[in-house]
């Protein structure tokens, strides 16, 4: 038998009792996390462009010394070269060891090195 | 000398080989192992067992899956375009393992450290469409072929916004390189500054492997299978192997683009003869894991027009905005990257 | 970067503009303000009647309307940050993730089945038996109420006197394909003898198994009497 007044309404409706920071707190706080986050990403970034700075400007300043080093290599290499052609050349009349092909006195460093 | 040179190419594509191998082997095994880790751990959300029967635990449950799966009849519809119709699982499943050609385990630990290596990713999942839709249109059924469309739609849908999140860490890392972003991620785990990011982030990682909420293409509670309803037997295994190689994927790319990747703490760092970073990217890609499962057990499916509009109207302004906002904090505080 | 950099440095130098600009913006938020809680009071209040039926009693307007006044109709509710942070953070689907998570370390509710066995109710029906006496004698007979009341007609009953002039079955069969354990044979069976056990595990590998005999039932009531009695006695009062 019902109870006397019939049952209880069901409740059928949403019924999410509010727990847990309010909004504004959640807010504050995510907002909070990720500056912090932001702040270590900008410290870590700025390390990273003074790495890259360091390195381009390493680079920057190795450059002439790579470059003449291996200019001096090209060079010793060509006259080697030179060299040998006149060695295996010596047999034939009329050839001009290290005779420029193009006819022309300019200086032209050499399109390709042996590397023996 | 030709003959020595022969060998060598002959070696090196043999190591070539054998470097694929060592990644591809765990990764198939790893797939096989969520399908029981899923089961097992979805049976311990609803306070079920799960397999338990084959092998300690039901741990060789999957290997008795697939056995049973390789054992079944295959049935081709007669009308079907029987090239694409083979065509699409296959396609499917390699682009979800190619994805892990580039994913560094370690430092120096992959194999191929490709400079544009997000950009390959992501063009990666975009191809993992066509293998839906071809397996949707050769198979010449109208059920095979609303779901294509279903999944073709939501999975293009929500790569916007997958390309989106990550643009944004590419923001930050200014790079399109993995060992880059997991080097810039140094400073402190990408998931910090972009917590709102990651919140969308991953709701498009579950949409783009299909997942729930958004499964409704598969929802194999209330529809048939969707795009791979008529595939059955050896060719549906890699249509299962390659969503689940997809989800490992994306934990894994997850713990990579989000949570430093290999990174961690200094004090653990040493030169010992086992990697342990790749036992940190692994525990990491195991969290994301469960993340996906935990969410299987949480969440009931969206309605298809909830999912769209969910994509279009509320989450693309939302990425849209974070595009404008960090950018714009990089810039006005000075800490770009380059 | 340089250039960016300057822009940002020449927005801190116009900051005497900004400051200018923001004085004179409480004036024009009023005034927008004004005009929005107007029209939206309005079109309110053109809804809230109610057309389709007049006799319905109505609810209490939500709010009078004077034109220019403003009203808050978001008041008492929670506020618009509140709204867009639990939305944008899902934090009804992280409760309802915790509880799942909760559930996640706690036991299992299997009963590992072939080895642990649920409880049984005393009504369960399950399969038949054939009591006897505590004499040996069969309790049936042979009345065919059974039979009679059996709406798979799984029953056949064949009877004859015997020499001391009590009426027994010579044959009693039950076919188990057909039975659908419904119970009337047990209710009405005016001496207990045809009885439901709580047995449910009787499944065989051929059909003719499970067409039961007169001695197949005897030997359930036999193996299971305790059981029958015992369950017959836990139920006696209700019937």
């Amino acid at each position: 038998m019902p109870p006397s007044g019939g049952f209880q309404q069901i409740r059928y409706k949403r019924n999410l009792p509010f727990r847990g920071p309010s909004g504004v707190v959640i807010l504050a706080g995510v907002t909070a996390f990720c500056g912090y986050g932001f702040y270590r990403i900008g410290l870590g970034n700025l390390e990273k462009r003074e790495l890259q700075r360091e390195k381009a400007w390493s680079r920057i300043h190795l450059v002439p010394l790579l470059l003449a080093e291996g200019d001096r290599d090209a060079y010793r290499r060509q006259h080697a070269a030179l060299e040998r052609e006149k060695e295996i050349m010596k047999d034939v009349p009329g050839w001009e060891a290290g005779k420029d092909v193009y006819h022309n006195p300019r200086y032209r460093p050499a399109d390709s090195i042996v590397v023996l | 000398m030709i003959n020595n040179n022969l060998i060598l190419i002959i070696l090196n594509t043999l190591i070539s080989l054998i470097d694929v191998l060592l990644v591809l082997l765990p990764v198939l095994l790893s797939v096989a192992f969520m399908t029981i880790i899923e089961r097992k751990q979805l049976a311990a959300h609803q306070r079920r067992v799960g397999p338990n029967t084959v092998g300690y635990y039901g741990i060789l449950q999957p290997f008795s899956d697939a056995l049973k799966l390789i054992l079944k009849e295959t049935v081709i519809p007669s009308q079907s375009n029987k090239i694409l119709f083979y065509l699409a699982p296959v396609s499917t499943l390699i682009f979800s393992l190619l994805g892990w050609g580039i994913i560094p385990f370690g430092q120096g630990l992959t194999l191929f450290d490709f400079s544009l290596g997000i950009l390959y990713t992501l063009a990666l999942s975009s191809l993992g469409v066509y293998g839906v839709l071809f397996a949707g249109w050769s198979a010449n059924s109208k059920y095979a072929f609303l779901g294509s469309l279903r999944s073709t739609a939501a999975m293009i849908s929500y790569e916007l916004i997958l390309s989106s999140a990550i643009l944004i860490v590419i923001l930050l890392a200014g790079s399109f390189n993995f060992t880059t972003i997991i080097e810039s991620q140094e400073a402190i785990w990408f998931v910090v500054p972009l917590l709102p990011v990651f919140i969308f982030y991953f709701i498009s990682i579950l949409a783009e492997t299909s997942r729930t909420p958004f499964d409704l293409q598969e929802a194999e509670s209330e529809l048939v299978a969707g795009f791979f309803t008529e595939h059955s037997s050896i060719i549906f295994v890699f249509f299962f192997l390659a969503e689940y190689s997809s989800i490992v994927l994306f934990s894994c790319i997850t713990a990579i683009l989000f949570f430093g990747g290999y990174n961690m703490p200094e004090l653990f760092v040493n030169n010992t003869f086992i990697s342990l970073q790749a036992v940190v990217l692994g525990l990491k890609t195991c969290v994301f894991c469960f993340m996906f499962v935990w969410f299987r057990a949480t969440l009931p499916r969206l309605r298809y027009d909830q999912l769209i509009e969910f994509c279009w109207l509320n989450l693309l302004p939302v990425a849209v905005a974070f595009i404008i906002l960090v950018p714009c904090i990089l810039v006005a505080f000075d800490i770009a990257p380059y | 970067m340089a250039i960016l950099r300057q822009l940002v440095v020449g927005v801190a130098a116009s900051r005497p503009l900004a400051t200018r600009l923001a004085t004179s913006r409480p004036s024009i938020l009023a005034a927008s303000r004004l005009l929005s809680t107007n029209s939206r009071q309005q079109a309110q209040h053109v809804d809230h009647t109610n057309h389709l039926h007049p006799g319905h009693p109505k609810s209490p307007p939500l709010q009078t309307s004077f034109p220019g006044e403003f009203k808050d109709v978001y008041a008492g509710g929670p506020s618009a940050i509140e709204k867009a942070v639990h939305l944008f953070f899902f934090t009804e689907i992280l409760r309802g993730m915790w509880i799942v998570l909760e559930q996640f370390f706690r036991p299992p509710y299997t009963i590992m089945y072939p080895f642990e066995k649920g409880p049984l109710s005393p009504r369960f029906r399950g399969e038949h038996a054939l009591r006897r006496y505590p004499s040996g004698e069969e309790r049936c007979i042979a009345c065919k109420l059974c039979e009679a009341i059996c709406p798979a007609q799984a029953i056949t009953i064949e009877s004859e006197a015997r020499l001391d002039g009590s009426r027994k079955t010579t044959r009693y069969d039950i076919d188990m394909t057909k039975c659908i354990y419904c119970g009337f044979c047990q209710e009405a069976c005016p001496v207990d003898a045809i009885v439901e056990t709580q047995n449910q595990e009787f499944s065989t590998e051929t059909r003719e198994e499970l067409l039961y005999n007169k001695e197949k039932l005897l030997a359930n009531g036999d193996r299971a009497e305790a059981e029958i009695a015992a369950n017959l006695h836990a139920d006696h009062v209700y019937r």
